[in-house]
């Protein structure tokens, strides 16, 4: 896509997220016309989508979006909508599973049941009553999160390993991209606060340490994008945990250099930082810091006795 | 022309690496191992170039009118990640090569014609005379001076921390041409020729035990004037358009290494549950710096120019290679106290990592450019 319009469609859905700060629901992206987007130009659809959520620190949507994408056909409309069910890790998915449902909530016809940690997934068709799901409060209680009891099931359907990796692949990274459009948010936030605080008659931005905690910022986010980038055109799992980790590792490293450069500010509610905070943290709640990822990592190469080299050029000039 | 696989394209990666394959075999002594030292690791780097030159595997990347076969960038990162993975290291004078070639192709079309295949083909070594011992970080402080005259130009002044002076045949030196305090307005880069009197070189040891860079002293030395590079007082130019190579292309070329660092230390794991933590904690950080820097060796393919965003490729370069090193160290039974020659390897990479965070512009440096010319932060206080 030519950069004029990946920048056209950016801004449009930019535009779209920041009207909905509910949750940009299924439909609106369906109107937006998101599933011929992610058809043609995958990267741009779930790279601009989440990223955008997460800098707006919007409530997270777009998940059931992306699943129902993944699991379908590329003529998906908003009709065919799965709902997306993350479930608790160690419950039993789906038989008296528990799980968590993010964003704005319509009903579906079909839910997937999603267990990260043990990679498996199921088709569930019953539908949880909005009433049998509970708001979670923990860390972020505006977030929209909703825990919800799966009754018992007769009709799931267990869904194969290839279709599950791909799953699990396609969530961590739009969740990778989220954390990142979180740890962006923090620095322009933290950027600005420095440049206008004075202290000792000066703005406190323009001392050393607080210039290099911000540095070590951008970094670790160019650090993420790169290898969010990278995911496009390696399909391998490890492309996809390696930029999950590195996301986590740029929402961390915000989230502790934002903190301090903004003082006392950064530590009130009232200030933006807040709730990006609590929106990175509870995503981790969910989808994990990162560490146990990491410890895979390192499981897999261990066991593989090779180290893979991540990506392939896509510019080879004409030798 | 030989050609033992002609059906095997090696300006391709997949090709390439298949060509390498095919000829391993062919290829064990032009191998360093863990017991050379750097002048046999140069020896045999430079066997090497001549060998994969008469089969016609370098100089895809570089320009055919100066001896190239002709493509971007991105053959060139190809060929310094397919010689890393079937083991035979980055030779010494890759660097040289990506800096001072890159500089050469773009503002000395003559020089680079006579002299980029003598360093495709390791026939010659390249160094870089840049800092000085008052002008490391803060380079347009430097004050080695080239005078005109009549048959070229004068050179005085003293260069330091330059990889592989002792070695080379040519350097690429930043002088002033300007008056004392002209500052980055009234530099020239020129091609002097270190066999020409007047040049005198002292290696230094190194933590990495061996002499890796050197002082070079200039007393007198003439170069004439088509041995400059680019206009006169215009080198800073020339040299910011060779730092895109320096910080771009120099993390490729690491990131390169250490993948196969990484590599050699799992093959080598007693206790892999152990230490899987820092193993992967390692895999990350490279992998960081591989993913970036394909972007920008992507960037500098297309002809974009870089601008201070490349600081980021560093900083995560120096990251890396205390991470990746550090791994190392902590999984090496025999790191401290073994006389191994593999030990003994693995300490001189170690130190050499910590250099990473301090050579071609430190880390600090980095971070006040990413915080200033990035970020727009306000700049510090200047001190009279």
């Amino acid at each position: 896509m030519p950069d004029s319009i990946a920048n056209g469609v950016r801004s449009a859905l930019r535009q779209l997220v920041e009207t909905y700060p509910c949750g940009v629901t299924a439909r609106a992206l369906d109107e937006f016309g998101w599933f011929e987007l992610h058809s043609e130009h995958p990267a741009t659809a779930v790279g601009v989508l989440f990223e955008e959520v997460g800098r707006s620190a919007a409530i997270v949507a777009g998940l059931d979006v992306l699943v129902t994408a993944l699991l379908s056909a590329p003529t998906t409309t908003a009709k065919d909508l799965v709902t997306l069910v993350v479930a608790e890790p160690a419950s039993e998915a789906p038989r008296g599973a528990a799980g968590y449902i993010l964003g704005p909530y319509q009903p579906t016809v079909r839910q997937l049941v999603l267990d990260i940690s043990a990679r498996r997934a199921w088709i569930v068709g019953s539908i949880p009553t909005p009433d049998s799901a509970t708001a979670v409060l923990g860390i972020d209680p505006n977030a929209q999160v909703r825990r919800v009891s799966l009754a018992p099931a007769s009709d799931s359907v267990l869904l194969g390993a290839d279709v599950t990796s791909d799953l699990i692949d396609g969530i961590r990274r739009a969740i990778a991209y989220q954390q990142l459009g979180h740890a962006a948010a923090m620095l322009n936030v933290a950027r600005q606060h420095v440049s206008v605080r004075f202290q000792f008659g000066r703005p406190i931005g323009s001392n050393q340490s607080v210039q290099h905690r911000l540095a070590d910022v951008y970094v670790a986010i160019a650090a993420a994008r790169a290898a969010l980038d990278v995911t496009w055109d390696d399909n391998r799992s490890i492309a996809t945990s390696v930029a999950y980790v590195l996301a986590a590792t740029a929402v961390d490293t915000a989230t502790r250099g934002c903190m301090q450069v903004c003082g006392g500010m950064g530590f009130t509610e009232e200030f933006e930082l807040a709730r990006m905070i609590r929106r990175s943290l509870i995503l981790m709640g969910i989808f994990g810091s990162g560490d146990a990822l990491q410890r895979d990592i390192g499981a897999g190469i261990i066991g593989g006795a090779s180290v893979p080299r991540l990506g392939r050029f896509d510019v080879g000039g004409e030798a | 022309m030989y050609q033992a696989n002609p059906t095997l394209d090696v300006s391709t990666e997949a090709g390439l690496d298949a060509w390498l394959a095919v000829h391993a075999s062919e290829m064990t002594s032009l191998r360093a191992d863990s017991s050379d030292d750097l002048n046999a690791r140069v020896a045999k780097d430079r066997a090497l170039l001549g060998y994969l030159t008469d089969r016609g595997v370098t100089g895809w990347g570089w320009p055919i009118e100066y001896g190239g076969r002709g493509g971007t960038e991105v053959h060139r990162a190809v060929f310094y990640d397919q010689l890393t993975r079937h083991g035979f290291g980055m030779p010494e004078c890759a660097p040289g090569l990506e800096v001072l070639g890159s500089a050469l192709a773009k503002y000395a079309p003559t020089l680079a014609a006579k002299y980029l295949t003598d360093m495709l083909s390791g026939r010659s070594i390249w160094c870089q005379g840049f800092s000085e011992p008052e002008a490391g970080s803060d380079l347009a402080a430097l004050r080695t001076t080239a005078t005109r005259v009549d048959a070229g130009w004068i050179i005085k002044g003293q260069k330091v921390w330059t990889s592989l002076a002792h070695l080379a045949s040519w350097c690429g030196l930043l002088a002033r041409t300007g008056p004392p305090n002209s500052r980055h307005r009234g530099l020239t880069l020129f091609w002097v020729d270190m066999r020409e009197p007047g040049v005198s070189v002292r290696p230094l040891r190194t933590l990495s035990g061996e002499d890796d860079f050197c002082e070079v002293f200039f007393d007198g030395t003439v170069v004439p004037d088509d041995h400059r590079v680019g206009g006169v007082d215009e080198g800073w130019d020339v040299a910011m358009h060779l730092l895109q190579f320096e910080r771009g292309m120099w993390a490729w070329q690491r990131q390169a290494i250490m993948h196969a660092a990484l590599e050699d230390a799992i093959t080598r794991l007693r206790d892999p549950a152990t230490h899987s933590a820092a193993i992967a904690r390692a895999y990350v950080a490279a992998a960081a710096v591989r993913s970036r820097s394909r972007s920008t060796v992507e960037r500098l393919a297309r002809g974009e120019t870089l601008g201070p965003e490349v600081s980021a490729d560093k900083l995560l370069l120096g990251q890396a290679e205390h991470i990746v090193y550090d791994a190392i160290r902590s999984v090496s039974p025999g790191f401290e106290l073994s006389s191994s020659p593999n030990d003994s390897a693995l300490r001189r990479e170690w130190f050499y990592s910590r250099a990473a965070t301090v050579y071609g512009g430190s880390a600090d440096i980095q971070r006040n450019i990413v915080a200033q010319r990035v970020l727009g932060l306000p700049r510090e206080m200047n001190y009279a």
